[in-house]
């Protein structure tokens, strides 16, 4: 009887060591959090492989796709900082041009209906085609990238993996870094361990006052699970008359859209400094005290902010106690999502 | 006796796909790059690059029945339908929203072809640049890159033409020249730099409308 129980806790053992092994060795993992809507992307298009996220991962790190070899797009999406620019108010791309946005962060981005701040990129497959011809980015072309790659053994072994045949083409190439993007996935934050009750972690007090004040006051637009409602808003920050950057509006040459920028996610906030479309604020401080008493009145300015957002001290010290149970340390330090040298 | 059996099937053959040949003018001459043309509003041009798409052939859904054809590169200019049944050759100039928003794709649609827009997701229906006399750039360039998915900028254009019944061979003239004129006189002086969607784009798209035709 002994021998028996323990054959069952053995083999029962075994199965579990075999089933974390499995996990583990799986690279392209997408996961549907329980209570999350469903993704936008069409997986059925683009299957996921290991063999293709591990090309797009490689893809992600490498500067041959920039016109130099100089920059990649990991030169601005920085793992540790939710992958954008920590410290950076605008990227900079090839030659040391700068740019004028801030690089936003990825991850969630199957949920997502359209990329950048002004949703300018309609598709996860063909958006990084911007950063990749754009003069200032990587100033490219993919008809030199495609030939670049092809001309690569390791490339050639990579696209083999992936595709069966070592032919490098932009639907492959896009494809799979796609593939990498969309297993960029952030949903294990103190916030969602809270929310699924795990391992009876809870809400500090000013967490938990700092989350009912973000949920009356925040929430409209920074709506749960993904932090974002994917609107075009205007904020109501002062005009930068440098730049004079028109946003939406000059995605869609509508003058109701003009300074209005997609509202960004706040998971992984306290890590992505710095703040707003054009990184002009620093800390999450100055950004609270903007939609106190900053808020600059015109006529597209979101009806929830024309009055600002009145917040006592106290107010803003919960709030910020809440934005930092955001972070998801085991994303930013995930080590499938690094580079790999034996890709 | 094999002469015979050629004979007895080639019409099969012939008739399960419809040939087309595209052959680009300026007006009743021959298109040839580089050539200046005259405009009857006094100005003259030169083309560099001329490239449109054409699709949808006869309520064909299907990506791959997009076409790019490049004025200057002959081998795009010919390409095959499935037989039409009845007289009428209609199809759609530029790329429709479906296309446009699909992710990447291939073959024409490729968009390492030059014709995708990056800063702006989707591609260019069609495509013009050259020099004009009096266009106001310094090195005297213009450059249409006409697109657009978004209402209310949305430039794609439905042509109908009537051809014979079950053609083998459909030769079709795209004439340049129809860029500039129609419901909307271009001025190159004013107008010589039309990069992104909008009233502009739209204007030419009307007139590039009616650049195809079945007879020199």
């Amino acid at each position: 009887m002994v021998k028996k129980r323990n054959i069952v806790i053995i083999s029962a053992c075994l199965c579990l060591l075999g089933g974390l092994g499995f996990i583990e060795k799986r690279l392209a993992r997408f996961t549907i959090p329980n209570g999350w809507p469903q993704p936008q992307y069409d997986f059925s298009k683009n299957p996921l492989t290991d063999e293709g996220f591990r090309l797009g991962r490689v893809l992600f790190y490498d500067p041959i796709l920039s016109r130099d070899s100089s920059t990649s797009c990991s030169s601005c999406h920085i793992q540790f900082s939710g992958f954008s620019h920590g410290d950076h108010r605008v990227s900079h791309g090839i030659n040391g041009l700068k740019g004028t946005r801030n690089p936003m962060v990825l991850f969630n981005l199957a949920w997502y209906k359209s990329f950048r701040w002004d949703g300018a990129a309609n598709h996860i497959e063909t958006q990084p085609i911007g950063p990749i011809t754009n003069p200032i980015e990587m100033d490219n072309t993919m008809e030199a990238v495609v030939k670049k790659l092809q001309r690569s053994a390791r490339y050639q072994r990579l696209f083999k993996e992936a595709f069966g045949d070592t032919v490098v083409t932009t639907a492959r190439t896009m494809k799979a870094m796609a593939q990498y993007l969309l297993c960029l996935q952030s949903f294990d934050s103190k916030y969602d361990k809270v929310m699924r009750k795990e391992d009876g972690v809870t809400f500090t007090e000013n967490e938990e006052k700092g989350y009912r004040f973000f949920k009356m006051k925040c929430a409209n637009c920074h709506s749960e699970p993904l932090f974002t409602s994917q609107q075009f808003i205007d904020n109501g920050l002062a005009i930068d008359t440098i730049y004079m950057d028109a946003g939406r509006g000059g995605v869609t040459q509508q003058p109701k859209d003009s300074f209005c920028f997609r509202v960004p996610t706040l998971r992984n906030i306290a890590v992505s400094s710095p703040y707003m479309h054009d990184g002009r604020f620093q800390s999450l401080e100055e950004v609270l005290l903007h939609y106190q008493s900053g808020v600059k009145v015109r006529q597209q300015v979101h009806s929830s902010l024309k009055k600002g957002i009145p917040m006592t001290p106290v107010q803003q010290a919960d709030l910020l106690a809440f934005l930092n149970t955001l972070t998801d340390k085991n994303f930013l330090y995930e080590l499938r999502y690094r580079y790999h040298l034996k890709d | 006796m094999i002469r015979l059996l050629i004979f007895l099937f080639c019409p099969f053959f012939c008739l399960a796909q419809t040939q087309v040949e595209v052959i680009p003018v300026w007006g009743t001459s021959q298109l040839v790059k580089g050539n200046w043309y005259y405009l009857e509003s006094g100005d003259s041009v030169r083309l560099t690059a001329f490239s449109v798409y054409v699709g949808k052939f006869n309520g064909e859904e299907a990506f791959e029945g997009y076409h790019l054809l490049d004025a200057f590169n002959s081998s795009s200019l010919t390409f095959t339908l499935p037989v039409i049944t009845s007289n009428q050759l209609s199809f759609v100039i530029g790329v429709d929203s479906l296309a446009c928003t699909a992710g990447v794709l291939e073959g024409d649609l490729d968009p390492a072809r030059g014709m995708y827009w990056a800063w702006n997701t989707g591609y260019i229906h069609a495509k013009m640049q050259g020099n004009a006399s009096r266009s106001k750039d310094a090195h005297k360039e213009f450059e249409f890159h006409i697109g657009g998915y978004l209402r209310p900028n949305v430039p794609l254009q439905r042509v109908t033409l009537t051809c014979g019944q079950s053609p083998a061979k459909i030769v079709l003239y795209m004439d340049a020249s129809l860029w500039f004129k129609g419901p909307y006189t271009i001025d190159l002086a004013k107008v010589y730099h039309v990069v992104d969607p909008g009233r502009e784009a739209l204007h030419i798209s009307e007139n590039y409308k009616n650049m195809f035709r079945l007879k020199w």
